[in-house]
């Protein structure tokens, strides 16, 4: 479970989230959307203890990432919207450095690596340099080392940007599968067919603030737009 | 063409902005007094730098020779140029990230090698005025010199690093041509280029050991370079005629210094513009086919090797030490130390047999120097290798964009931080024992003593891998786009490299406080090193708590 309460940002007089309060309970796929700087990156940055919240507390199943740190750190797994790592390894060895630093075991992390390598067809290029991938695959190498030590939280940046159509294809059964297995998984983007097919609820975030939350149907409460497109349109429109 | 050298330069200065204080959770009263501790470190450096030409010219005038400090100076300009220029054009000609997106624009080849190598020379002219300005002034004063020698010395010093810019050019071009023979396309860049350093530190060296060839004792030697009864500058402005047209240029008076001034800047640009002419229409294609052959090789598969465990620590520590090593300009920049000082050691050694073949070096040392003397300047020196450790200096700043992902690792802060210490702390130690090992084949008598120095020294090797680590931790350059910009143009390490200077300054200035208060050797090296404990001490525990919170949650 995640949870934000009362979770504010500024970057001098800009506020870049605005008293965000919101819970996102175990068992669902929520999918975080907004116009360019709305303020979902710094909410992902503020979840993944990049960032310290100005006023307010972030939780993951419970616990506070400013004050355990570590122990929050543990329960995600976190895929960044540009992939910009150790460019020099090849793409085995820094699944392994992952593997270390999140202390998962060398049997677990075969069987991960190999899953997942074979799952986004990268077992050819595993011994390469990630610097001669092209984006798609270095997507697809972060979001294997992300989830080597099987968080319970998945929290994903704009997570299909990049992807063959076959990959997107692949991530999103995986995230629902995830879902479904009762945890959770937090991703951003900006494709609204996608979030209106995979999401059990969806938050939009328009200027710091959240400006509406819940399921589809919720949504649409009150509103006239049918399609998650026609309600975003609306919403911030209003908002604007 | 223009627009692309106004874009580098405009870069080049916003790299001295990296030292960002206004963070905003930072109170005004600490950030104005991290302003003062910066502005009285930089004036504490420049005025020892201005404390020294002054003596240098006076020393000199007092024999009647002042114009000797000129050209000893420009001579120490001209090899700094050579040095750091040669490093740091080769990886901004050939290693540049933006080479690729430069191909597409509508700018000319010949203009971009112009506005790139014109970039490094503005910044080298700029940091030789900063240097020489103190003795021109100092100069000017002392010998009545009028307005025309200052504007000849602005001149003069501007056109500069262009010759020694010209060579380096060359040799870059020279070093990608030739590299391309050869599969490990990085391994031979650096280490063609610490042999570029080995010939001109013995080049320079060779000079020095020349002009006290005549000299039995060292400080006969220097009075010799001083009065210019010694050869020096005879050679030295034999061997580079420019320098001598230059030397004469703000030495001399009238029209004549106008000439001499005219034909040094006409033939210092000359020279460059040459050079660019010849090799400007094919810089792009090399550039791009140096990349391209750079991107078959990465896309080579590499043995996947077999698995091991193991602790974020120790894979942390890996991943530091392996970055350093693997990547050109990190360990052209940032194993100079480890390289320098023991070829410093050799060459030293070969010149002084070169020059006194009937001399016994290591019988002079033990006959003049008893052996805690001798362990408190092998202590001093293993602790100034210290000060060249960029890789400790750049170490959050090296993590660029990959910093935010490695704040999302489930590990402490000072797991980090420690992992960047033993990095720096190892680089530190592998120069030490390099210089310990050559110590032990040059004076076998000392070794014990030797083994202690390097032992002690590890005191101050800690100590100023904290405050190096600890300066970038607060300030890092985190965004860069070339590694270039990362280690070089980052005000961090020359911050570390200075600072780490006036500390040693300092603990030899207690030292001798020590002996001046009648204490004995042992006694001023025993206060030397328990201060040095207790700095590692405070050190440590600030880095570790108050620093490592800073590095995770910033």
């Amino acid at each position: 479970m995640i949870h934000f309460e009362h979770v504010s940002k500024s970057f001098g007089e800009k506020k870049a989230v605005d008293d965000l309060t919101l819970t996102i309970e175990d068992g669902k796929v929520f999918g975080f959307i907004g116009p360019n700087g709305a303020g979902k990156t710094t909410t992902i940055k503020m979840l993944t203890g990049i960032l310290e919240p100005d006023s307010g507390v972030v939780t993951l199943n419970g616990v506070d990432i400013t004050r355990d740190p570590i122990q929050a750190k543990r329960m995600f797994g976190y895929v960044p919207d540009t992939f910009d790592m150790y460019e020099r390894l090849t793409g085995m060895e820094y699944l392994r450095f992952m593997g270390d630093i999140y202390g998962v075991d060398a049997r677990k992390r075969k069987e991960h690596i190999d899953r997942y390598l074979e799952l986004f067809s990268l077992t050819d290029a595993a011994g390469q340099q990630i610097r001669s991938y092209s984006h798609g695959m270095k997507q697809k190498l972060a979001i294997t080392g992300a989830l080597m030590h099987e968080p319970s939280i998945w929290i994903l940046d704009e997570p299909m940007v990049g992807l063959d159509p076959q990959s997107v294809f692949m991530l999103k059964e995986e995230m629902r599968k995830h879902a479904e297995s009762g945890r959770t998984v937090f991703f951003s983007t900006h494709v609204l067919d996608v979030a209106e097919r995979l999401c059990d609820e969806i938050g939009i975030i328009n200027k710091g603030k959240l400006i509406a939350n819940g399921t589809l149907d919720e949504l649409r409460h009150g509103e006239t737009g049918s399609t998650l497109e026609e309600l975003f349109l609306e919403l911030v429109e209003k908002e604007a | 063409m223009l627009a692309y050298l106004r874009l580098l330069l405009i870069n080049r200065l916003r790299g001295f902005q990296s030292v960002n204080l206004s963070r905003k959770k930072r109170g005004k009263v600490a950030t104005g007094l991290t302003y003062a501790m910066l502005v009285l470190l930089a004036v504490y450096v420049y005025a020892i730098v201005v404390f020294l030409e002054i003596k240098l010219y006076d020393a000199a005038a007092v024999l009647g020779q002042p114009q000797l400090i000129i050209a000893v100076m420009l001579m120490g300009m001209t090899f700094l140029t050579l040095i750091y220029s040669f490093f740091y054009l080769t990886s901004l000609l050939f290693f540049s990230r933006d080479n690729g997106l430069l191909a597409a624009l509508p700018i000319s080849s010949t203009g971009i090698l112009t506005s790139r190598v014109l970039t490094v020379a503005g910044g080298e002219a700029g940091l030789s005025l900063l240097c020489m300005a103190p003795l021109i002034v100092r100069y000017g004063m002392g010998q009545g010199m009028d307005v025309g020698f200052y504007v000849r010395s602005l001149l003069g010093i501007a056109a500069l690093p262009l010759l020694p810019i010209t060579l380096t050019t060359l040799l870059s071009f020279a070093l990608i041509r030739l590299s391309r023979l050869w599969k490990r396309r990085e391994a031979l860049t650096i280490v063609i280029s610490f042999l570029f350093l080995a010939a001109t530190m013995y080049l320079s060296m060779s000079l020095s050991m020349s002009a006290s060839d005549q000299s039995d004792e060292m400080f006969g030697s220097l009075l010799a370079v001083m009065t210019g009864k010694g050869s020096l500058t005879d050679i030295v402005l034999g061997a580079y005629p420019p320098l001598r047209w230059l030397s004469q240029a703000l030495t001399g008076g009238g029209l004549a210094a106008w000439g001499w001034m005219a034909l040094f800047v006409l033939v210092s640009a000359g020279a460059i513009a040459l050079v660019i002419r010849l090799l400007g229409g094919g810089y792009m294609r090399l550039a791009l086919r140096q990349q391209e052959i750079m991107r078959r090789m990465n896309a080579t598969k590499r043995a996947v090797g077999k698995d091991r465990v193991r602790s974020p620590f120790a894979a942390l520590l890996r991943q530091e030490l392996r970055e350093v090593i693997t990547v050109p300009t990190y360990a052209t920049n940032c194993l100079t130390g480890i390289v320098m000082f023991p070829l410093m050691l050799i060459l030293m050694y070969i010149s002084f047999q070169n020059q006194m073949p009937d001399e016994n070096l290591v019988a002079l040392v033990y006959t003049l120097l008893p052996k805690e003397i001798y362990l408190a300047i092998f202590i001093a020196f293993c602790s100034f290798t210290t000060c060249m450790n960029m890789a400790i200096a750049t170490a959050v700043s090296r993590e660029g964009n990959r910093h935010d992902m490695r704040k999302t690792y489930p590990i402490a802060g000072h797991v980090h931080l420690m992992a960047k210490m033993v990095m720096g702390m190892i680089f530190n130690l592998c120069t030490m024992t390099t210089v310990a090992i050559l110590m032990f084949v040059l004076m076998p008598g000392f070794a014990l003593v030797t083994v202690a120095g390097v032992a002690l020294s590890q005191l101050f090797s800690f100590l100023w891998c904290s405050v190096s680590l600890l300066i970038d931790v607060y300030h890092p350059k985190l965004n860069w786009k070339t590694e270039t910009e990362a280690v070089k143009q980052n005000m961090n390490a020359l911050l570390g490299s200075l600072g780490a200077m006036g500390v040693i300054a300092a603990l030899v200035g207690l030292f001798f406080l020590g002996l001046y208060w009648q204490w004995s050797v042992w006694g001023a090296l025993g206060l030397v090193l328990l201060v040095l404990a207790a700095l590692d001490g405070i050190m440590a525990r600030w880095l570790f708590r108050s620093g490592s919170r800073t590095y995770y949650l910033r």
